[in-house]
């Protein structure tokens, strides 16, 4: 590591922390179905022991000591594990959005069958996605990039029906393809310059490499990039991420949020900033070609987003076009950039798994998938509602939300670079963002009509017995389509059986009757909690554990190195 | 510190109000999901309003109930700190590093009269929301104060991310105000007004994004910055657009004749008081007033589209025969006065200094006296005062709008017409801006002229509301005179009027007699028999439909939008037929299975490693080996 005043310290804790997740996932596939008690807590207290490792972590490595693990697998073959800063960032996004994701999907599926085979493959998914983080070189990464997309495919396919088995199917023949393009380009670079460990700024045997064969170098990142690029579903290699939209619902929100796209994101800024490093990237074509790429598909992504209906596929497309800002800021030659590159990996993850969690709920709670049906939602659930307007106000990018930042950076940055076409991109994202997201909001806010069609009339002469916030204040608008899929007894029936089916905990069992809260707190909570994130990393974005302070500091030594 | 009272406040009234909102809700959804779970025998359960909005039997109201109820009535009072920190507030920069990306905030010449008026604005509507027949008192409360959070924040902010963050605040919460009724016509403004409004934000963004990248974050610098900024034009021309949106510059004002009046009516007077001076403020804020060369060409430009806006608005305005859109398109007229204004001092650099102050000024007038006469309409309609004394307001009120003698807008215009000296409209073959300006005035005079005979048609229906506020809006719109002339007197910049100076009395005057002439013989005109019929003589404000341009831009949008599906599923279809071919290519298994059977032989086989042998010999021997 270049970094001034770093340290390098030999330590087991990076094998710690993979066992923390490891061997939950281990232990908990050898569990019978009904021990759920043991299940759940060899789940929540591996994810809390990797969260309090993280956060012990986080002072001296910011500080500047970094932990290093390696053994020689064979000989030339070394695995390494390195906590720098970047991996630290990425582990503590994922391990804190894995303790959230483990909680709903406990009570997503609770009485759902398979559930040790579940969480196993569950555990198995994180262990990689921190694998991936606390790689040290490119082979290590390379092992465990594969080893997630095994791990996500029984989760994909996890409910079992034709369209589960098609969409996981789908995932695979993209994903491994792209693995092996990764593996092509890993052992082409390997071969030339020997092992490659990741080094803030790039490394210099790869710059030597580059200085004397050009083409050769191009065509090794050119591999590398597009291996990485079908994960982070950059155009024309995300078809997978739609239609793998057949999860369940904290399946869908790990992968769009922590997981698979996050690895290629993730793995993207590895290749750019501490393999080629960003000048010599840029001086090859590598960086011209991703960015425009990466424009492209942040407009691409967002455009189709507007004509889904499905809520879920629109937050999908919505993932597809987000994910490129960190492809996008990665691509740019500024510390502001990658900033905004960084910094974007932890908010997107956060606003996007709020969304999904909320898609969620409404799934579960109202039997609702499709925007159309959404109307007057928040009146059956006001805290699903608001924390879901907030995520949603944040992947527009308005302050004081966590979205805002990453927009500001990757603008600034843009235009510290040069490029300010890529601030037309930005600003028809944005626009397109409220497209789709400004309609599916007042949706869920709309006073619900009820019982449309034999009422419409008789709403309009009784507007206004208002209450609170939600008050029954439904015009006579005919002229907007009258579904009729409003609430009435009739769709409570549908929800009910719905869920009764999926074994989901909206059954009433007489277990809770009359519940305090508008969802099962195992539900609920998570997508609160985010929310609440969302919010609060916008306001104190200047604590100096924030996720933009660290990445600022993260984008500054990269550039440090240089001299830039 | 002050400041922490003067936003915190609001904000945490308006967090109160709401958490207050979701803790009913919440048991309201509850309610609803017992009464479904246990099914009454005789049928489904009522779901929705009838069960759940029927107040509960045991007869005590729940305390989120009674606090946000309490909040709504003395909800006023949060925007007491505001005020008191425009009187006396510190002129120190205040910052706060760990908040987004660095806030900070300072009271400056700029932002003590606009804080002020927003202040005093916001505080009587906020008064006007109790007891006045609006939907959700306690929900519009919340949303006012929010807005005004952003509103102040927005004259405060002392850097760009601080400048940026309260008129994003400010401006989606407004979407909350316009559809606060729900009704049809306000639904459809809030559409328009979210598309313009995201559209601005855009523009902005991009803008003060390219502010930033000069180096500066602080306001003050800012027009210095961008005068020297290689992107000056680009700038100038994002922040026209930008904040044109809010200020309601022609052809970008096509939200406010439908959004204004949409809104409840203490909700349009901050609309059209204080918020369409975010737009103003934005623009002093940071175009190079006085910084670079003359800005000829700008200047023209926002000189002809602030007279476009100011005098075009006129003839669509008296079209109209609801009172809330003939003030919006007063607003729109006088926006375009204040444009010009900028205009002349990006035209003219020496004049910049006094513009700025006389715009100031000017924005102060109009803020109260707008505010005034807005909520002179819910004053009109059901406050308890007496008939007199509304009149009386009114009149007051709309005399100050017009300039005449011994108003605000005596003051605010004559010192307008100094600021802009010889300053000159280019594009209408030099005119004298001078000149025109005073023709504003005549146009506001017609455009009053319409709201009182509008006004006067609608009948009373006094209900008992508050005294003092009633009492507080008398004082306001008898006497907006008061704080208009002690901010310009404080002022060197600023050329006050003589109170009896001559010269002055008639320059002020002429517009309003000449106006109150036109709409007499207009009013005469129209009673005679034989145009009892005619639509110009008795507009029903369907001639010219509230938006004017926007009925056509709508229908462009939708065409637009029609023609993007279409492509888009001709795209669509184009890459199905690609796929099908793909699928309905020959599978190359085939053929690689019948290759696989010729080589499957020994013989195949053998030869085929012979010459994979023989190619690796060759390979190796001519390139020297590995």
């Amino acid at each position: 590591m270049t970094g001034t005043g770093s340290s390098v310290e030999y330590s087991v804790i990076p094998y710690v922390m993979l066992l923390t997740s490891l061997l939950p996932g281990l232990l908990i596939f050898t569990l019978r179905e009904e021990q759920h008690r043991l299940r759940i807590g060899l789940n929540l207290a591996g994810a809390l022991a990797k969260i309090v490792l993280v956060v012990l972590l986080i002072p001296p490595v910011v500080a500047g000591s970094t932990l290093r693990a390696s053994f020689s697998w064979a000989p030339g073959l070394d695995i390494v594990f390195t906590t720098d800063p970047f991996s630290l960032f990425f582990v503590a996004l994922s391990s804190g959005l894995w303790l959230l994701t483990t909680i709903y999907a406990i009570g997503y599926l609770e009485d759902s069958p398979n559930r040790s085979r579940f969480f196993g493959f569950f555990s198995l998914c994180v262990t990689a996605t921190v694998g991936i983080a606390l790689a040290g070189n490119l082979l290590t990464f390379l092992i465990f990039y594969e080893l997630l997309t095994l791990a996500t495919y029984p989760l994909v396919a996890h409910r079992g029906t034709t369209k589960a088995l098609r969409g996981a199917r789908t995932y695979l023949a993209y994903t491994l393809s792209g693995g092996v393009i990764l593996l092509l380009g890993v052992v082409w670079l390997t071969l030339l310059v020997g092992p490659v460990e990741f080094t803030a700024g790039g490394v210099d045997a790869v710059a030597e490499l580059a200085a004397e064969r050009p083409g050769t170098a191009t065509a090794i990142g050119a591999l590398l990039l597009a291996g990485m690029g079908v994960k982070a579903a950059l155009f024309p290699l995300h078809g997978w991420l739609p239609i793998a939209m057949v999860a369940p619902a904290p399946v869908s929100a790990l992968l769009h949020a922590v997981a698979v796209v996050k690895a290629g994101a993730f793995g993207i800024v590895r290749v750019v900033h501490d393999t080629y490093g960003p000048e010599l990237s840029a001086s090859l074509g590598l960086l011209p070609a991703l960015a425009g790429v990466a424009g492209f598909t942040i407009v691409y992504g967002s455009v189709r987003a507007l004509t889904q209906d499905d809520l879920k596929k629109r937050l999908a497309f919505s993932t597809v076009s987000q994910l490129s800002y960190v492809a996008l800021g990665a691509a740019l030659v500024a510390p502001m950039a990658t900033t905004g590159a960084l910094v974007h990996i932890v908010h997107q993850g956060i606003m996007k798994i709020t969304l999904f969690f909320c898609a969620g709920l409404f799934a579960e709670v109202l039997g609702r998938h499709r925007i159309s049906e959404l109307d007057g939602a928040a009146r059956r659930m006001p805290l699903t509602a608001l924390v879901f307007t907030i995520a949603a106000l944040g992947m527009i990018g308005l302050p004081p939300t966590a979205g805002f930042l990453s927009k500001w950076a990757l603008g600034a940055g843009a235009l510290d670079a040069g490029q300010p076409w890529v601030l037309g991109v930005l600003l028809m994202s944005t626009a397109l963002n409220a497209a789709y997201f400004l309609p599916v909001i007042y949706r869920i806010w709309l006073p619900e009509r009820d019982h449309a069609g034999d009422t419409g009339d008789a709403a309009a002469d009784d507007p206004g017995e208002a209450i609170g916030d939600g008050g029954a204040g439904a015009t006579a608008d005919g002229a907007e389509e009258a579904t009729g899929h409003t609430a009435g007894a009739p769709d409570a029936g549908t929800s009910a059986e719905g869920s009764a089916a999926a074994g989901a905990p909206a059954a009433p069992h007489g277990r809770t009757p009359a519940r305090r809260l508008e969802a099962p707190a195992a539900l609920l909570l998570p997508a609160l909690v985010t929310g609440a994130l969302v919010l609060l990393l916008g306001i104190a974005a200047g604590w100096d554990y924030s996720p933009w302070t660290l990445a600022r500091m993260i984008a500054e030594t990269g550039y440090g190195g240089e001299g830039g | 510190m002050i400041w922490i009272l003067v936003f915190g406040l609001p904000l945490t009234v308006a967090a109160v109000i709401g958490a207050c909102a979701l803790l009913r809700m919440e048991s309201l959804a509850a309610a609803g999901r017992a009464a479904r779970l246990t099914p009454a025998p005789g049928g489904p359960a009522p779901d929705g309003g009838p069960a759940e909005s029927r107040p509960r039997d045991d007869g005590a109201e729940p305390l989120p109930e009674l606090l946000s109820r309490l909040l709504c009535r003395f909800g006023w009072l949060a925007t007491v700190p505001a005020g008191v920190a425009a009187l006396a507030g510190p002129a120190e920069l205040s910052r706060v590093d760990w908040m987004v990306l660095g806030t900070s905030v300072q009271m400056d010449a700029l932002a003590r009269p606009l804080l002020g008026m927003t202040a005093v604005l916001y505080g009587l509507a906020l008064a006007f929301i109790p007891r006045s027949g609006v939907d959700r008192g306690p929900a519009l409360t919340a949303f006012l104060l929010l807005c005004f959070a952003g509103n102040a924040g927005v004259f405060l902010a002392a850097d760009i991310v601080t400048f940026y963050l309260s008129f994003t605040v400010m401006s989606f919460t407004g979407y909350l105000l316009v559809v606060h009724s729900r009704s049809r016509e306000s639904r459809r403004a809030g559409r328009i007004y979210l598309v313009m409004t995201v559209l601005g934000e855009c523009a902005v963004l991009a803008g003060l994004l390219l502010v930033a990248r000069t180096g500066i974050t602080v306001l003050a610098e800012a027009p210095a910055a961008v005068a020297d900024s290689p992107h000056r034009d680009a700038i100038i021309a994002l922040l026209l657009i930008g904040f044109g949106v809010k200020a309601g510059t022609v052809p970008l004002h096509v939200w406010l004749p439908l959004a204004h009046p949409a809104a409840p009516t203490p909700a349009s007077a901050v609309l059209s008081g204080a918020m369409v001076k975010a737009g103003l403020a934005g623009w002093l804020r940071f175009l190079p007033l006085g910084e670079s060369e003359p800005l000829t060409g700008w200047g023209t430009a926002f000189m002809v589209l602030a007279l476009a806006g100011g005098f075009l608005a006129v003839p669509v305005g008296l079209l109209q025969d609801n009172p809330k859109v003939i003030l919006a398109y007063s607003s729109i007229s006088q926006m375009g006065f204040l444009a010009a204004l900028v205009g002349a001092a990006l035209a003219v650099p020496e004049l910049a200094g006094a513009c700025i102050v006389a715009a100031t000024v000017y924005a102060v007038h109009h803020g109260l006296a707008k505010g005034a006469l807005f909520l002179g309409v819910q004053a009109w309609d059901r406050e308890r005062l007496p008939r007199a004394v509304v009149v009386l307001g009114l009149v007051m009120a709309g005399l100050s709008v017009i300039g005449a003698p011994l108003t605000g807008g005596y003051v605010a215009k004559y010192g307008a017409k100094e600021a802009v000296g010889d300053a000159t409209v280019p594009a209408a073959g030099g005119l004298e801006l001078t000149e025109v300006l005073p023709w504003v005035g005549l146009g506001s005079t017609l455009l009053l002229a319409r709201f009182a005979v509008v006004l006067w048609r609608r009948d009373r229906r006094r209900e008992p509301a508050p005294a003092l506020r009633g009492a507080a809006w008398a004082c306001l719109a008898l006497f907006t005179a008061v704080p208009v002339a002690l901010v310009a007197a404080a002022r060197p910049a600023f050329t006050m009027p003589g109170w009896t100076d001559p010269a002055a009395l008639w320059g002020q005057s002429w517009p309003l007699l000449l106006g109150a002439l036109l709409a007499v013989a207009a009013a005469a005109l129209a009673r005679r028999r034989e145009l009892e019929d005619n639509r110009l003589a008795h507009p029903r404000g369907d001639t010219v439909p509230p938006g004017d341009l926007i009925a056509v831009e709508e229908r462009a949008a939708a065409a637009l939008l029609r023609l993007l599906r279409r492509g888009m599923t001709a795209a669509r279809g184009v890459a199905g037929d690609v796929r099908e071919r793909v699928a309905a290519a020959p599978s190359p298994l085939a053929g690689i299975g019948r290759v696989q059977e010729r080589l499957g032989a020994w013989t195949g086989s053998g030869v085929l490693l012979l010459l994979v042998l023989a190619a690796a010999a060759w390979w190796t021997t001519t390139r020297g080996g590995g």
